[in-house]
């Protein structure tokens, strides 16, 4: 690793990647949802889990 | 009380810090964190968190001030039993504080706050479970930012777990080296080039690394905007990413110990039977088991004290035993990957942060079951040096001698020299009997092991 790095504002590079990813991320989620709406329409009676929530340390 | 000093690992954070007053941990909120505070108490998140056992529970004290000029409110929180790292935990263990940081960032979102920082050392174990110990890593969100402790999430989390998972359970260790997060851009050259396709990993990990390695500077800092949506879509990926990933490795050599060995039922039920006679009769509340294996003997005698330590160099053993204390609800039974040829050190600044292994080990019982002959043939300790260093920490000690004529010491000495001329149980004896009494001995049937019961002079 450059010595560089250390001067470098580590916030800064993290803010632009977060806003990358959020971009990226949303798209997938976008088409995930329509993907749910899709497979829901075919499988009326198919009450798939699609919450993200999670439980495991509950 | 009045200017107690602060704890030596509790000196980042500006809106409080941790102290001791006569043996109990209370935490200081100083007036730089008392709005963040307040909004936690008043928005109602403390009150969920707690309900949903997250957050660890506290009340607020008045009578007890650390440094008087900075005061605005002390808090006692729930006591924990046992201090542990994140370097000592299994794959699972890392894995459950991850997704409860994660959990917990979420649910701070919905009452407009965040967390300031995502390390597991905010991380203690309570009730077999994990919890978040700092009540002061809240603060309010302001809508638009971005989350100022992705980064170290990302090194503090995700990147040993997957070291963990693509490379081995061993590479927790990593975060003794690198307690603040490891690297990405080494974490990224350690990864497998498949994990490049793995949309998620890729963002988080190899395109941090790479932007980091480029050291890009963000010109367009101020116009950004990032929604509460996007931060959340954000933990989601993060979360998807982490709830796939698993220990690596299915079986190594001591996770079948007691299923799969030449060592026979009735030695295990009998060995089980003499552990349970030789103890039963004293009076003790804290026990440590060293080379507990997957923790046969810790869960044997679970009933009878308050708190038992189990520890072995074992990742894979030990993450069995965590799934199952997390299963069953044992309260008290805290596994440790602990080598204990090189366990923990005192690390941080001034070696203060985080204490030694032993320092935090002061124990009424140490079990030592199957363990002599890994310390002496694999490690060169002699007997004297393992009487000594037990001595200092525990009254009773349950010992198991495994003389050289038993096959797993010969399995030892088959890639090696027998350079152990004092490896009998003579020099065994008289090495304890310098700080130890022996109470009780019996031979363990169908081997010729023999079973300790000795309480310190």
């Amino acid at each position: 690793m450059k010595m560089m790095l250390l001067y470098v504002d580590p916030g800064s590079t993290s803010y632009l990647l977060q806003v990358i990813i959020a971009a990226i991320v949303g798209v997938a989620v976008y088409f995930k949802t329509i993907w749910w709406r899709i497979k829901s329409f075919f499988y009326k009676g198919d009450k798939k889990e699609t919450s993200t929530e999670d439980n495991t340390d509950e | 009380m009045n200017n107690l000093p602060a704890h030596p690992s509790s000196f980042k954070d500006p809106a409080g810090f941790i102290f001791i007053a006569e043996g109990i941990y209370y935490r200081q909120v100083n007036q730089a964190g008392s709005k963040d505070y307040s909004l936690l108490v008043s928005s109602g998140l403390y009150e969920k968190l707690i309900s949903k056992n997250r957050l660890i529970r506290h009340t607020e004290i008045d009578t007890i001030k650390s440094d008087a000029s900075q005061w605005f409110k002390t808090l006692q929180p729930e006591q924990l039993p046992f201090i542990s790292y994140p370097y000592e935990w299994s794959f699972d263990q890392l894995k459950d504080a991850a997704l409860l940081t994660l959990n917990i960032q979420k649910e701070a979102l919905n009452y407009g706050m965040i967390l300031k920082d995502a390390t597991p050392f905010n991380i203690q174990w309570l009730n077999s479970k994990a919890i978040f110990i700092d009540t002061l890593s809240f603060e309010k969100h302001k809508e638009g930012e971005p989350w100022v402790a992705y980064k170290q999430f990302c090194e503090c989390f995700l990147a040993p777990l997957l070291l963990m998972h693509y490379r081995g359970n061993e590479l927790n260790k990593l975060l003794v080296s690198f307690p603040n997060g490891i690297p990405l851009p080494i974490v990224s050259s350690l990864l497998p080039f498949k994990t490049r396709f793995n949309l998620n990993l890729y963002l988080h990990i190899h395109l941090q690394a790479k932007m980091q390695k480029k050291g890009a500077d963000d010109k367009q800092q101020n116009k950004r905007h990032l929604s509460t949506t996007q931060l959340i879509n954000i933990i989601e990926s993060l979360r998807h990413l982490i709830k796939k990933l698993s220990a690596s490795g299915a079986k190594t050599t001591w996770n079948n110990y007691y299923d799969e060995t030449i060592l026979s039922n009735d030695y295990l039920m009998h060995k089980q039977e003499l552990v349970k006679n030789f103890l039963m009769p004293l009076t003790f509340s804290t026990l440590t088991d060293l080379g507990a294996n997957k923790g046969e003997f810790s869960l044997l005698l679970k009933e009878k004290v308050t708190k038992i330590i189990a520890a072995d160099f074992d990742a894979a053993c030990i993450n069995e035993l965590y799934l199952h204390t997390k299963a069953q609800k044992i309260n008290n039974i805290f596994p440790l990957v602990i080598d204990l040829a090189n366990p923990s050190p005192a690390i941080g600044w001034a070696n203060a942060e985080r204490n030694s292994f032993w320092d935090r080990i002061n124990t009424d019982v140490i079990l030592a079951l199957a363990l002599v002959h890994h310390l002496a043939i694999s490690f060169n300790i002699s007997f004297a040096m393992m009487a000594e260093r037990f001595s200092q920490k525990t009254k009773y000690l349950l010992i198991e001698f495994v003389p050289k004529g038993d096959p797993k010491v010969q399995q030892l000495l088959s890639h090696r020299k027998d350079v152990f001329e004092n490896y009998d149980q003579t020099t065994f004896e008289n090495s304890f009997l310098v700080y130890f009494e022996i109470l009780n001995k019996e031979t363990i049937q169908t081997t010729n092991r023999i079973l300790y019961l000795m309480k310190r002079k």
